[in-house]
């Protein structure tokens, strides 16, 4: 190659880098522009709001809060106590035991006085066989539905609880996530306060617990968590949920609920078919499928986003876990991308498609992808002795100041709207967390998203991995 | 926290006291307490010129009014009035961001300024969804016709949310009387009609019944469903054949809510609608509601059939040991035979008294093989060339599980080449089919097949059903499976009746009596113990169903009667239609059944003076009437 075609190439992948990271920084102004809108938005729609008073409506409507089970023996009595008593009138616990080998099962027909139920069961119904169906014989678990069923994985887990619930919406969480008491009425309100759009999915915020005091199921107090690895988690988050999302929320274009507290409109969802049992995205693939279902139909829907700190879970601390959970995440983005490949940059589907969708394509997937080898060129270039360090080092100082800026501006945000870390010294941890964190978190997830392509990509097969909890602290 | 929003708190942490002293304050108090009073009500006014000041205050009444009531509300109330703290809410409903004007409504439906009331109405159309729910909750708030104002004059939709707090709001009201809601029920505005019929089922308002019902066949899904869970609530039985008919066009849930309905308030009359909807119904969850509605109306109507053995199960078939022949064909067929000592002749004579069961099963190689053919491979189906040499109970078991289009060629079938065997099975179609074309096709044959039999008798012609052999002479039906006690119009009127107001229904119900009086009395011949009345019934069921004996026929024509035991009543087609134009002459002399209630009360006034009875109703009774059953009976 001679000389001048490789000053070609410098040239073009420079002008490609630059591109990259103005439209990034711009996207990410956007974001924090129409995330601050949307937040004010619904602060000041929500002061008109008593809650509490529609909580014991005979009126209001019914919700199953969908729990799938594997292995949970240790805690899962507790967190079913914790589920049981949120304050809503017209609301079930479903408890899908998805094929435990632990005592799973047998611990909460102990603590819950479970006895097996007759019910029909369509012969057709696509899941893994249901082996049986507990009912609690006390009025106190009334609110308690336990299926038993076989393995077949956590969405195979929630299509059945949603095939067997007969409520109006359907609320699909992590069984060892901490709801708190409002969460349910704050969910139906964002279900049913639309006039004009059919509310199809409603999701939330996912906050960090690690470190936390529960007790009773109830959150006793807030504590930043102790570990590193969970710090630059919980800033990650905070950036996430309290901003992209929110963000993507006030365009009506949110294509992803976390699965560890989304709810559903039971009918759409079965209408459009549930879960996909073949990916390890299914969060996000119900989306994108109940948003193409909704477009096909015509039917003037949205998808509700609220910012209320009302779901807590326990993040991984240690590294193995971390990895595993972030090459599962870009396994199922990948995967859900593919499947929906006919949304990019198809009008049918508005600014889903032409911005959503490719946002999630350039800057979701092919982001770390392209970090990943433009770190290896850099180093090659340098060997070569062709790196522009002029460009080079602005690129790199604009990129890591844009990256402080905004993590600051996101923690500056939390601390204005919700203000869960009140100690000062709280904040400032964060901060440094968002200084460090280019250079010592960053690298981890960008390598985790190479890890999980690598996989994808030469069909290595790869299950969910398994989540190790510490198992939240009690109160003194 | 800024500095002012802490100057703030401060501010109202120091006057929230202040005003509790001042709102708790009463006249009778000493002299220097009154003395305080007035100081403190002067100091306040001088604070109230100070912009920061008014707004302390005035959140801090606002937030005290969620605490107090009674007599301490109204002064709180009053005393925002009175420092004129809503002239500043007044001033919200001017500005130009939408928060502040609904906050502005808020306070003033809050704090009860009944006056805003005009001023905050105009606001219930607004475009900004938020001040528009605000002005709706106000409006309802302040004045009793404030929700009057909104369904009648609201344009855009009401969200389930917003419902919910009207309802809430309207539910804080003391004393309130609510307006008959069913006038909204014709409202353009379909959230308007959601509404309307959440509130009457929430205020019990049970006098929309035509209303609701038409609701049923409403486009919307939602309306109609709400309108069926209405239904359910007031126990609207009248809705049930409207919701047969929406119930294919409705969508899953509107069809398991119409199926609850029917669960609920459904007769073994829609059983049938029932059955039909399990067999053709795709969706699972919708048709085993039906399966579990049918069994609500009646236990067992649907037995488990999944995962069982597989045991071959047929009827039992009684047999006598003349029938030799048809045992070994049997045995062929592998079909269980159950074998049973055969009584001698003399001692198989049967008791009419002890009439129960009106069945005959006549076995022989045609009727068992056509059985075996088409009730045990029902998906062989039902045709005309089969329909002539089954039983009408085998083709009814049969039709319940054909589909629409199934039905109607069979009846394009029976309408070329129907019997008068058919009769019974038609009248069947005519009555229970759901589909009026096909309930009208049923009943222009039987029209077709009663002309023709008049024809037959008046020109002394033999009809072939009823001059041929034993085979299929005998109408095998089984009228309990049918029909219900309940199904007579008789039942209920004999629960009311007093001992002489039973027997007299009784008789009547011997004379005009259809199959449904067949098996009420028959109920009441095992439920009751009175002699008189049960002799009456005997009587009765003797008219409806008589002897083979009676009708002057050999015995040889009954069928093997000799051989069958458990098998006490043989209803001859030919004898019945011969008693049937004896009946028919004496209908038209028959007492109306609202005579019958004022004979009773007649008899009530007057129990000796039956021939005052006779004279005022012998134009209309058959003599026979009160000189020779009645009097028999009754002495």
């Amino acid at each position: 190659m001679s000389s001048g075609s490789i000053e070609i190439l410098i040239q073009y992948m420079n002008m490609v880098f630059l591109t990259f990271s103005v439209v990034l920084f711009s996207l990410f102004t956007i974001m924090g522009y129409l995330s601050a809108r949307n937040s004010l938005h619904y602060r000041k729609k929500n002061s008109f709001n008593d809650l509490s008073k529609i909580m014991a409506s005979p009126l209001a409507p019914s919700i199953t809060i969908i729990a799938p089970a594997y292995n949970e023996g240790m805690t899962i009595v507790e967190n079913v106590r914790s589920l049981l008593s949120l304050k809503y009138v017209n609301y079930e616990v479903m408890v899908v035991n998805d094929g435990s080998k632990d005592d799973t099962l047998e611990k909460l027909i102990a603590a819950f006085h479970l006895e097996k139920i007759e019910k029909q069961i369509d012969p057709n119904w696509r899941s893994k066989p249901i082996r049986g169906i507990y009912k609690s014989t006390q009025k106190s678990f009334g609110k308690l539905t336990v299926i038993d069923k076989e393995n077949g994985g956590k969405s195979d887990a929630l299509n059945t609880g949603m095939y067997l619930s007969e409520n109006r919406y359907v609320g699909c969480i992590d069984v060892d996530c901490l709801l708190l008491p409002d969460a349910l009425l704050h969910i139906v309100k964002s279900f049913s306060q639309r006039s004009k759009k059919k509310v199809i999915a409603v999701g939330g915020v996912i906050r960090v617990a690690n470190s936390c005091t529960i007790s009773g199921g109830t959150l006793e107090q807030i504590n930043l968590p102790t570990n590193w690895l969970a710090r630059f988690q919980l800033l990650e988050y905070t950036r996430s949920f309290l901003l992209g999302r929110m963000a993507w929320g006030r365009i009506d274009s949110l294509l992803i609920i976390s699965g560890a507290f989304g709810f559903f409109d039971r009918e759409v969802a079965i209408a459009a078919g549930g879960y996909d049992t073949n990916t390890v995205g299914e969060d996000m693939e119900i989306v994108f499928r109940m948003r193409r279902y909704m477009h096909d139909q015509k039917i003037p829907y949205t998808i509700e986003y609220i910012p209320d700190p009302l779901c807590w879970t326990e993040v991984p601390e240690s590294l193995e876990v971390l990895v595993k959970q972030r090459d599962r995440w870009s396994r199922g983005n990948l995967e859900t991308l593919k499947k929906h490949k006919e949304m990019f940059f198809n009008p049918k589907y508005g600014t889903l498609g032409l911005l959503s969708y490719p946002y999630w394509f350039f800057y979701e997937w092919l982001s770390p992808i392209l970090e990943f080898f433009g770190f290896f060129s850099i180093i090659i270039f340098y060997f070569m002795g062709i790196l522009n360090w002029e460009f080079f080092v602005a690129i790199t100082a604009a990129i890591y100041a844009f990256s402080i800026m905004f993590s600051f501006y996101a923690i500056l945000w939390d601390v204005y709207s919700y203000n869960q870390y009140n100690k000062t010294k709280d904040i400032l941890i964060l901060m440094f967390c968002a200084i460090i964190e280019p250079v010592a978190f960053h690298p981890i997830v960008v390598w985790s998203a190479i890890k999980g392509n690598y996989k994808k990509l030469f069909n290595i097969q790869s299950g969910w991995g398994a989540m190790t909890r510490k198992g939240f602290s009690k109160a003194a | 926290m800024s500095a002012t929003t802490k100057k703030i708190e401060a501010k109202r942490a120091e006057l929230a006291p202040v005003i509790s002293n001042f709102l708790f304050h009463t006249p009778e108090g000493p002299k220097e307490e009154q003395k305080e009073y007035v100081e403190l009500k002067i100091t306040i006014r001088d604070y109230l010129k100070d912009k920061q000041f008014r707004r302390v205050v005035s959140e801090v009444l606002f937030d005290l009014q969620k605490d107090v009531s009674g007599s301490t509300r109204e002064r709180l109330f009053k005393l925002y009035q009175e420092l004129g703290l809503h002239e500043d809410a007044y001033k919200k409903l001017n500005s130009w961001q939408w928060h502040k004007i609904a906050k502005g409504i808020l306070q003033l439906s809050k704090m009860n300024v009944k006056d805003a009331y005009h001023i905050i109405k105009r606001f219930v159309n607004d475009r900004r969804s938020v001040v528009r729910k605000q002005a709706e909750l106000a409006t309802v708030s302040l004045r009793t016709e404030g929700i009057e104002y909104v369904l009648d004059s609201t344009r855009f939709a009401i969200s389930e949310w917003q419902q919910l707090k009207l309802i809430e709001v309207l539910g804080n009201k003391e004393g309130y009387r609510p307006p008959e809601f069913k006038d909204w029920l014709i409202s353009s505005n379909k959230d308007v009609v959601l509404f309307a019929l959440r509130l009457i089922k929430h205020y019990n308002q049970i006098g929309a019944e035509a209303a609701i019902t038409t609701l049923v066949k409403h486009k919307n899904d939602t309306i109609k469903a709400a309108a069926v869970n209405c239904i359910i609530d007031f126990n609207f039985h009248s809705a049930l054949p409207t919701m047969k008919r929406v119930f294919w066009k409705s969508n899953n849930d509107v069809k398991i809510a119409i199926l609850n309905a029917f669960a609920e308030m459904g007769t073994p009359s829609d059983l049938f609608f029932l059955e039909d909807v399990s067999k053709n119904e795709k969706n699972f969850l919708v048709a085993s509601k039906a399966q579990s509605a049918m069994n609500r109306i009646q236990p067992d109507a649907v037995l488990p059939s999944k995962d069982l053995i597989d045991v071959e199960e047929v009827p039992v078939v009684e047999s006598s040991t003349k029938e030799d022949t048809e045992l070994d064909f049997l045995s062929l067929l592998d079909i269980a035979v159950i074998y049973e000592e055969v009584l001698p002749a003399e001692q198989a004579s049967i008791e009419f008294s002890e009439v129960e069961v009106y069945d005959v099963v006549t076995v022989t190689e045609e009727t068992v093989e056509s059985y075996y053919e088409n009730h045990l491979n029902p998906e062989k189906g039902l045709d005309a060339a089969n329909a002539h040499t089954m039983s009408t109970q085998e083709k009814m078991d049969i039709y319940i599980h054909m589909t629409q289009e199934e039905r109607i060629n069979l009846l394009l079938e029976l309408k070329e080449s129907s019997k008068p065997q058919d009769i019974k099975f038609l009248e069947f179609i005519a009555e229970k089919e759901d589909h009026s074309e096909i309930r009208y096709k049923a009943f222009r044959i039987l029209q077709g097949l009663e002309k023709n039999e008049n024809q037959h008798v008046n020109g002394g012609v033999d009809t072939p059903a009823v001059t041929e052999t034993n085979e299929t002479d005998y109408t095998v039906v089984d009228y309990d499976t049918i029909y219900k006690p309940e199904d007579s119009v008789f039942y209920p009127l004999f629960n009311y009746g007093d001992r002489t107001g039973k027997v007299v229904l009784v008789k009547e119900a011997g004379k005009i009596g259809t199959d449904k009086e067949v098996v009420f009395l028959n109920h009441l011949l095992e439920t009751e113990t009175d002699k008189v009345l049960l002799t009456a019934v005997k009587e009765a069921l003797d008219r409806l169903q008589p002897k083979p004996s009676d009708t002057g026929k050999d015995e040889s024509e009954t069928v093997n009667l000799d051989s069958i035991r458990n098998l006490e009543v043989i209803v001859d087609v030919e004898t019945l239609d011969e008693h049937n134009s004896e009946e028919k002459e004496e209908a038209d002399q028959r007492l109306p059944l609202e005579l019958l209630f004022l004979n009773e009360s007649l008899e009530d006034e007057n129990p000796n003076q039956e021939e005052e009875i006779e004279q005022l109703f012998s134009f209309e009774i058959a003599p026979e009437y009160f000189k020779d059953d009645y009097n028999k009976l009754v002495s």
